[in-house]
């Protein structure tokens, strides 16, 4: 129960006891209680006000629950069928109470009024007075007497007159006193007394007229006493008129009787006189405890309703959270009963829905992580990879799967292998071992391939797996591959220098003493030999010594390909070398026709300049031989600035007009000791491409387009392209 | 015979409703109808033995209706209320001394006499007629108020009195009728005069 809640129910019980105790009080005064009857006008306010503070709440709340019903809040729906239930329930029985009670009241206050008793009253009454005057009647005889008595006596002479005759008399006072009422002689039984009681002006009055008075009458707080006046007889008429007042008690038997008989007729007349405002005042009443019932009663409603459709709105509310998928409401227990169970139940529910949301999240989070940690290890993977499903629908790859096998993998997603292969034939290979080996159900397969792309052969080296799935059947397939080519080669190429390394070393040495051995026999038996002999060895020795001069060239060069001197990076202007390389072998062969195309906006690059010339003329010198084979003797070179995805490169292409070159060799001609040339040790464009890959640049071979002749094309990094490969080179 | 107390139990309450209706609204009308008799007459305060006394007399008849309810046995307290106010030029006038002189007037059926009963010294006297009873009450005489201390020279005093009959006094049904009843409100207006020492 929150605080909200316990300031209502404290607020509505506070009322409700107030509101009681006041009621309580009203109907005390009622019935003459000494204590409420001096608040019977400020309680009578309290409970109008206490009615109007429960109207208020009433309307409050009745405010709220149509709001509630109006915007459809949960369980507005249920309290107003509650409140009205509790309503109908609690307010009928009290209506009819309060119908009946009217009845009653005004039954019950009837009743008490018969008119026999209105006369027995009257009659007791009229009958005390008739009783009194017949004592009264005789008192006035006495006092007649007693008047007589005194105007005989003498003035001086008076007071002790007076207080005998009293005492005789058993007066309770006797005063003697002129007609205007100043006394002259006074005499009274009670010592206290000081001041006599004198008649009022009225009595006076009637003395004056010569009647005498008697009366009953209460003085100084005593009980009723006969009060007789009379005058005395006069006879001296410059005496002036005396008149004479008795005080007689009546017995106290006499008084209390007299006095029960006035104290019923009043009350009984009191009642009569207030009879209807008596029952206007119990209808008030009356109406204020109905009107109080009936307000506390559909308060109480409004409260019970509101507290039994809390839980049920609360789960309701929590049910549609958790429908949106918020776990972390818990509801307030609303006590130990059912709907206690029910909401703790809901509680635990929601704790573990949610503790399971959490587990599931922290998978997902932990899932895609490791997806995220397998992207990104994909995508800087130099191995290709692509996944397939079990149905053989390409899934995923990664960035390098594209580079290698020059097709935007990605686009190929949820496509089979047949499509691919449809779109881009030269994968054939490619996709049937990976078919293939599917189909053979390995579970791991190893296999290097060829493909012929427009850019050369590309050897790769494929690496197949079956994923398994968490239900142990297979749920696709994991393909790695890499471009080997590179790496192919240059295992190539290492053996191969390795070899002319231990060739020049092992054939250099023996050559040497065979030329000089050579000489030396000529040298010796070619003047003492007869003539044929002597022509025979000549040309023997001559032979000798040419292949051997022959073959130290061909060590030379086997040693020139197998050293790697030192690189030494300066920038280098490309046109100087390509017009330095034109002007040589213009002097040199005036056959050939050279053409020059140089980009006027040609960068520098970084390189060794030494090595960059042998490039260029190893490259002209093919394209020269090769124009040879041919029937015309155009050379072309040009260079230009080219940009490959943001990398700025310089281009230069060497083209002949020669025969060619078959497409079974045009990826082998970078090979060593591999040529197309009658002479020629195969070196040439091995060293060509050797020195092209120390400057972080790419060399091929292709055939011209319109079929005449072959073009040697080289990519060197632009100047400050050059300096980051150069210094990554370094690191 | 449900319809029939249906019908009963709101022909009752509608019955009921308009007869308190109309009984407000003539209230109301009587109300303003009928004049108020009650007022001070004449008023002296003078200065014995160091103490103040008053010397009054107010106009107070009872109506028809307070002389029906006495006739049948409810007895009125009626009031001279007399208060000594200093006066102040900022702030509302502050009471120094009040004082009340209650009479209680009661019909003995017995004797036909009215009874007069101070409240405040418990003395009573009897009265042949209800005139003699009023008058002995409307004549205030020798009413000790407050001592001569109580005044300091430069301020200005306001003395005032009123008289009335007290309606709490009255037996709590009838109450709320006389609060609304002119034939009840017997209550003077505060007659007040400056009072310098």
């Amino acid at each position: 129960m929150n605080k909200g809640s316990n300031l209502i129910l404290l607020i509505g019980s506070s009322l409700f006891i107030f509101m009681l105790a006041s009621l309580v009080m009203m109907s005390q005064a009622l019935q003459n209680s000494e204590i409420f009857d001096r608040y019977y006008s400020v309680l009578l306010i309290l409970n109008g006000l206490g009615l109007v503070s429960l109207v208020v709440l009433i309307l409050l709340n009745l405010k709220r629950l149509i709001r509630q019903f109006k915007n459809k809040i949960v369980g507005s729906r249920m309290t107003v069928r509650m409140v009205m239930l509790f309503s109908i329930l609690s307010v009928t029985p009290v209506l009819i109470v309060y119908y009946f009670s009217l009845d009653f009241l005004h039954r019950g206050i009837d009743s008490w009024f018969d008119l026999r008793v209105e006369q027995a009253l009257d009659d007791s009454l009229e009958l005390s007075r008739l009783a009194l005057d017949v004592r009264m009647r005789e008192l006035l005889n006495t006092t007649e007497k007693i008047a007589e008595e005194l105007n005989e006596s003498n003035d001086a002479e008076l007071p002790f007159d007076v207080d005998q005759i009293r005492e005789r008399s058993s007066a309770y006072e006797l005063t003697l006193l002129t007609r205007k009422g100043v006394v002259i002689a006074s005499s009274s039984s009670d010592t206290k007394s000081l001041v006599p009681d004198t008649p009022g002006k009225t009595i006076l009055l009637q003395l004056l007229q010569g009647n005498s008075y008697i009366g009953l009458d209460v003085i100084k707080n005593t009980n009723l006493l006969i009060r007789v006046v009379a005058n005395l007889p006069t006879i001296d008429i410059d005496k002036e008129a005396r008149i004479v007042q008795v005080l007689f008690p009546i017995s106290e038997r006499m008084n209390q009787l007299a006095e029960s008989v006035q104290s019923a007729f009043i009350e009984y007349k009191e009642l009569s006189y207030l009879r209807e405002q008596l029952k206007v005042s119990f209808i008030i009443i009356l109406t204020l405890v109905l009107l109080f019932s009936m307000f506390s009663a559909v308060w109480a409603a409004f409260y019970s309703a509101r507290k039994l459709s809390e839980p049920v709105k609360n789960l309701a509310e929590g049910t549609k959270a958790i429908a949106e998928g918020d776990y972390s409401t818990r509801l307030p227990v609303p006590g130990n009963d059912e709907l206690g169970f029910l909401v703790s139940s809901f509680n635990d529910m929601t704790d573990k829905i949610s503790q399971a949301r959490d587990s599931v999240k922290q998978s997902q989070q932990e899932t895609e992580s490791q997806r995220n940690f397998l992207e990104t290890v994909l995508s800087r993977l130099s191995s290709g990879v692509i996944v397939f499903n079990k149905d053989g629908k390409l899934e995923k790859s990664n960035i390098s799967a594209n580079q290698i096998l020059h097709v935007d993998v990605e686009a190929l997603e949820q496509k089979d292998m047949a499509t691919i292969i449809k779109e881009f034939p030269y994968l054939t290979d490619f996709f049937e071992c990976i078919s293939s080996n599917i189909e053979d159900q390995l579970d791991e397969w190893r296999e290097q391939i060829t493909l012929a792309s427009k850019t050369g052969n590309l050897i790769l080296m494929i690496n197949g797996a079956t994923l398994i799935g968490t239900d142990g059947l297979t749920s696709g397939y994991v393909i790695v591959f890499d471009e080997i080519t590179a790496l192919i080669r240059g295992q190539r190429d290492a053996a191969w220098s390795e070899m002319a390394r231990r060739l020049a070393h092992e054939i250099k040495n023996p050559l040497t003493p065979i030329q000089l051995a050579a000489e030396r026999l000529r040298h010796k038996y070619l003047s003492s030999m007869n003539a044929a002999d002597a022509d025979m060895l000549d040309r023997m020795t001559n032979t000798i010594i040419q292949q051997v001069d022959t073959m130290k060239e061909m060590v030379n060069s086997f040693s020139d390909y197998a050293r790697s001197p030192e690189f030494n990076p300066e920038e280098i202007r490309l046109e100087h070398l390509i017009l330095e390389g034109r002007d040589l072998f213009s002097n040199m062969d005036n056959e050939n026709e050279i053409e020059v195309d140089i980009d006027p906006n040609l960068p520098l690059i970084i390189g060794d300049e030494k090595k960059l010339r042998q490039v260029f003329n190893n490259l002209l010198t093919n394209a020269i031989d090769a124009n040879a084979m041919g029937e015309e003797n155009q050379l072309t070179i040009s260079a230009k600035a080219i940009n490959i995805d943001n990398h700025h490169m310089v281009e230069i292409r060497v083209k002949d007009n020669g025969p060619g070159i078959e497409a079974q060799v045009v990826n082998k001609l970078f090979e060593p000791y591999i040529t197309t040339k009658q002479k020629g040790t195969g070196l040439g464009l091995a060293i060509v491409k050797k020195i092209i890959d120390e400057h972080s640049g790419t060399v091929w071979l292709e055939n011209n387009n319109d079929n005449n002749g072959a073009c040697a094309v080289v990519r060197l990094p632009a100047l400050n392209q050059s300096i980051q490969t150069t210094k990554s080179q370094i690191a | 015979m449900l319809v029939w107390r249906r019908f009963s139990l709101m022909s009752f309450l509608t019955t009921h409703i308009a007869k308190t209706s109309v009984l407000f609204i003539l209230l109301c009308i009587n109300y303003t109808c009928n004049a108020n008799t009650t007022k001070i007459n004449a008023t002296h305060i003078y200065l014995e033995n160091s103490t103040y006394y008053l010397n009054a007399s107010y106009e107070f008849e009872l109506s028809e209706e307070a002389y029906k309810a006495l006739r049948h046995g409810i007895s009125f307290e009626i009031h001279a209320h007399f208060q000594l106010r200093l006066k102040r030029t900022w702030l509302w006038d502050k009471t120094i001394s009040e004082k009340k002189l209650i009479y209680k007037l009661e019909h003995k059926p017995l004797t036909e006499n009215f009874l007069t009963i101070n409240l405040l010294t418990g003395l009573r006297h009897s009265h042949d007629n209800l005139d003699a009873a009023l008058n002995y009450i409307k004549n205030i005489s020798k009413m000790a108020l407050f001592d001569e201390d109580l005044l300091i020279g430069n301020k200005t005093y306001i003395a005032r009195i009123r008289a009335y009959l007290d309606i709490e006094s009255l037996p709590p049904p009838m109450r709320p009728q006389a609060y609304f009843s002119p034939n009840w409100d017997l209550s003077s207006e505060w007659y007040e005069w400056e009072l310098g020492r």
